[in-house]
């Protein structure tokens, strides 16, 4: 059973004084599926209505049509509300609170036992990297890189189920953002469903099993990830030196026997289409029995940016991935 | 410290009386909209919380930090004026607590409510703009002598900042069960909306 169910969501905003001036679509009928421990990068231009969507998964809009559910919840259900953490890209926490403070204040919201406060918000505040003197610090003298992680120490309250994550590593160093990617590891192995809104693509791509890419309101394109299931991806490879120019007609033969295909030569590499991680080895085994010398080989990076110009091959939300959303 | 000043010189707690509702007023001021515009009640609100009981703690937060501070005041004021020779009554001494916190709870009621319809502070704006415009059809009323409108503002400035009278417990009289009923009404009345408002709101949730 999916975690979060989004079924053909519209959104639309007033536009001007009292909506004079008409109303403009943020969602143009959205329909997604999140499965419990995927983890799920949410990306699109400004204005594609990705922020919208976030709005109404957290309950803070309300949907002119469409469905939205949680675990068979409404997204306001304050059940719903205790599984959820959320990390929001504006950091306005209260800045006149110490670190522990402010932690302890949340966990008091969430209702959890006043008898482990103390111990569960010590541990969270270790988990993401702030230190004892930092906690004891006035969350107003933090720097952003701080912030970041304190937000992100709240949002980790009480294990929650369901995490939003609003630009969740914008400020944070390179420390911070490997104690980022090992939290996410653990959450998705605990089966939370996170939700992560973010430009910064190359971290999505490593991060996120599962991206949609959403413009003008609409999902306009689902990729699995590396660190999702085998897909569908462009390797590639790497030849010898004497091998570099391939004749293609040759390259294109092994391909097609290999149920690949053949995708350019792109120096120094050639670029071949493959089906899944089967695929890959099928024509990596095939050029080499061909005799075609490989160096190397390596998915193809940056597909996430080709999203944005409208070039990345084989994207498309009418074709979902194997367990993917609908 | 200006009405405590002058309830020492005067030598009597009477300056202190109506302090209740303006402390409640700038305490509950932007209680909900400066939360919205900053973004903090998008964080709070994902949290096990309700929208309704956000505004009714709110209002009691207001009402009994407003009632603190105004009793505090109270004392203080005796014993200044206990000290300059005067005794002021202990039974008038809690009517004025009494009067302070249905002030109190009355001003904290319509503010908060005035801040579930706008954001950041335009809760005082719209306060003090009700105010005045009644204030100025109230004298127009007179001027014109028309009794409605006059009644209407009277019943608008009533609205603004209700109060409950704890007169009769210094004159062994029955309450006055209109009073309490009009000033219980209208401080429910104000919950009610600003609960039904921010249960409607949308949160920006970008922009805050």
């Amino acid at each position: 059973m999916p975690a979060i169910v989004v079924e053909d969501l519209v959104k639309s905003y007033a536009r001007g004084m009292g909506g004079l001036a008409g109303r403009v679509t943020a969602l143009a009928g959205v329909s997604l599926t999140f499965e419990p421990g995927e983890t799920v990068g949410i990306i699109g231009p400004n204005g594609a209505g990705k922020t919208t969507l976030l709005g109404c998964l957290l309950g803070f809009l309300r949907p002119d049509s469409g469905k939205l559910s949680i675990e068979g919840r409404a997204v306001d259900d304050l059940r719903v509300r205790a599984a959820t953490g959320y990390l929001p890209e504006r950091l306005v926490l209260d800045r006149w609170m110490s670190g522990m403070a402010f932690m302890h204040y949340h966990h008091a919201l969430a209702r959890l036992p006043e008898s482990t406060r103390q111990r569960d918000c010590q541990a969270l505040l270790d988990r993401v990297g702030l230190d004892r003197e930092a906690a004891g610090r006035r969350v107003g003298r933090y720097s952003r890189g701080m912030l970041q992680r304190l937000a992100l120490a709240q949002a980790l309250i009480g294990n929650p189920r369901f995490l939003y994550l609003d630009e969740p590593i914008s400020g944070v160093d390179p420390a911070g953002i490997v104690t980022f990617r090992d939290i996410l590891s653990g959450l998705s192995a605990s089966g939370a469903t996170v939700i992560i809104n973010s430009h910064q693509l190359a971290e999505v791509e490593r991060v996120c099993h599962r991206v949609v890419f959403v413009k003008q309101g609409k999902v306009e394109a689902m990729e699995t990830t590396r660190a999702g299931a085998s897909h569908a991806r462009v390797l590639r490879v790497r030849l010898s030196t004497e091998q570099a120019v391939q004749a293609p007609e040759r390259l294109t033969a092994i391909a097609t026997e290999a149920g690949a295909s053949y995708r350019g030569w792109s120096a120094p590499d050639a670029r071949f289409a493959v089906a899944d991680d089967a695929g890959a080895t099928r024509l990596l085994a095939a050029l080499l029995a061909a005799g075609v010398a490989v160096i190397e080989a390596s998915p193809e990076e940056g597909r996430l940016e080709r999203l944005f110009t409208g070039s990345a091959p084989g994207t498309h939300a009418s074709t979902p991935p194997p367990g993917g959303a609908s | 410290m200006f009405p405590l000043g002058g309830a020492v010189l005067m030598s009597t707690l009477s300056p202190l009386a109506g302090i209740a509702s303006p402390i409640a007023l700038i305490l509950a001021a932007g209680a909900i909209g400066q939360d919205v515009s900053s973004g903090t009640l998008q964080l709070l609100l994902v949290r096990p919380v309700s929208r309704p009981s956000v505004v009714v703690h709110r209002w009691l937060a207001a009402t009994l930090a407003a009632t603190v501070i105004t009793t505090m005041t109270l004392i203080l004021g005796s014993v200044a004026l206990v000290i300059r020779g005067a005794h002021p009554d202990a039974l008038d001494l809690i009517r004025m607590v009494l009067e302070s916190l249905c002030s109190a709870a009355g001003s904290a009621a319509v503010m908060v409510m005035l801040s579930t319809l706008v954001g950041g502070l335009g809760d005082v704006a719209l306060f003090f703009a009700t105010l005045i415009l009644s204030q100025m059809l109230e004298v127009l009323g007179t001027f014109k002598n028309w009794g409605w409108l006059v009644r209407a503002c009277a019943e608008i400035h009533g609205a603004l900042s209700p109060q409950l009278s704890w007169e009769w417990m210094l004159h062994g009289t029955p309450p006055s069960w209109f009073a309490l009923v009009s000033w219980a009404s209208t401080v429910s009345l104000a919950i009610a909306v600003g609960i039904a408002r921010l249960n409607r709101r949308e949160l920006s949730y970008a922009a805050g």
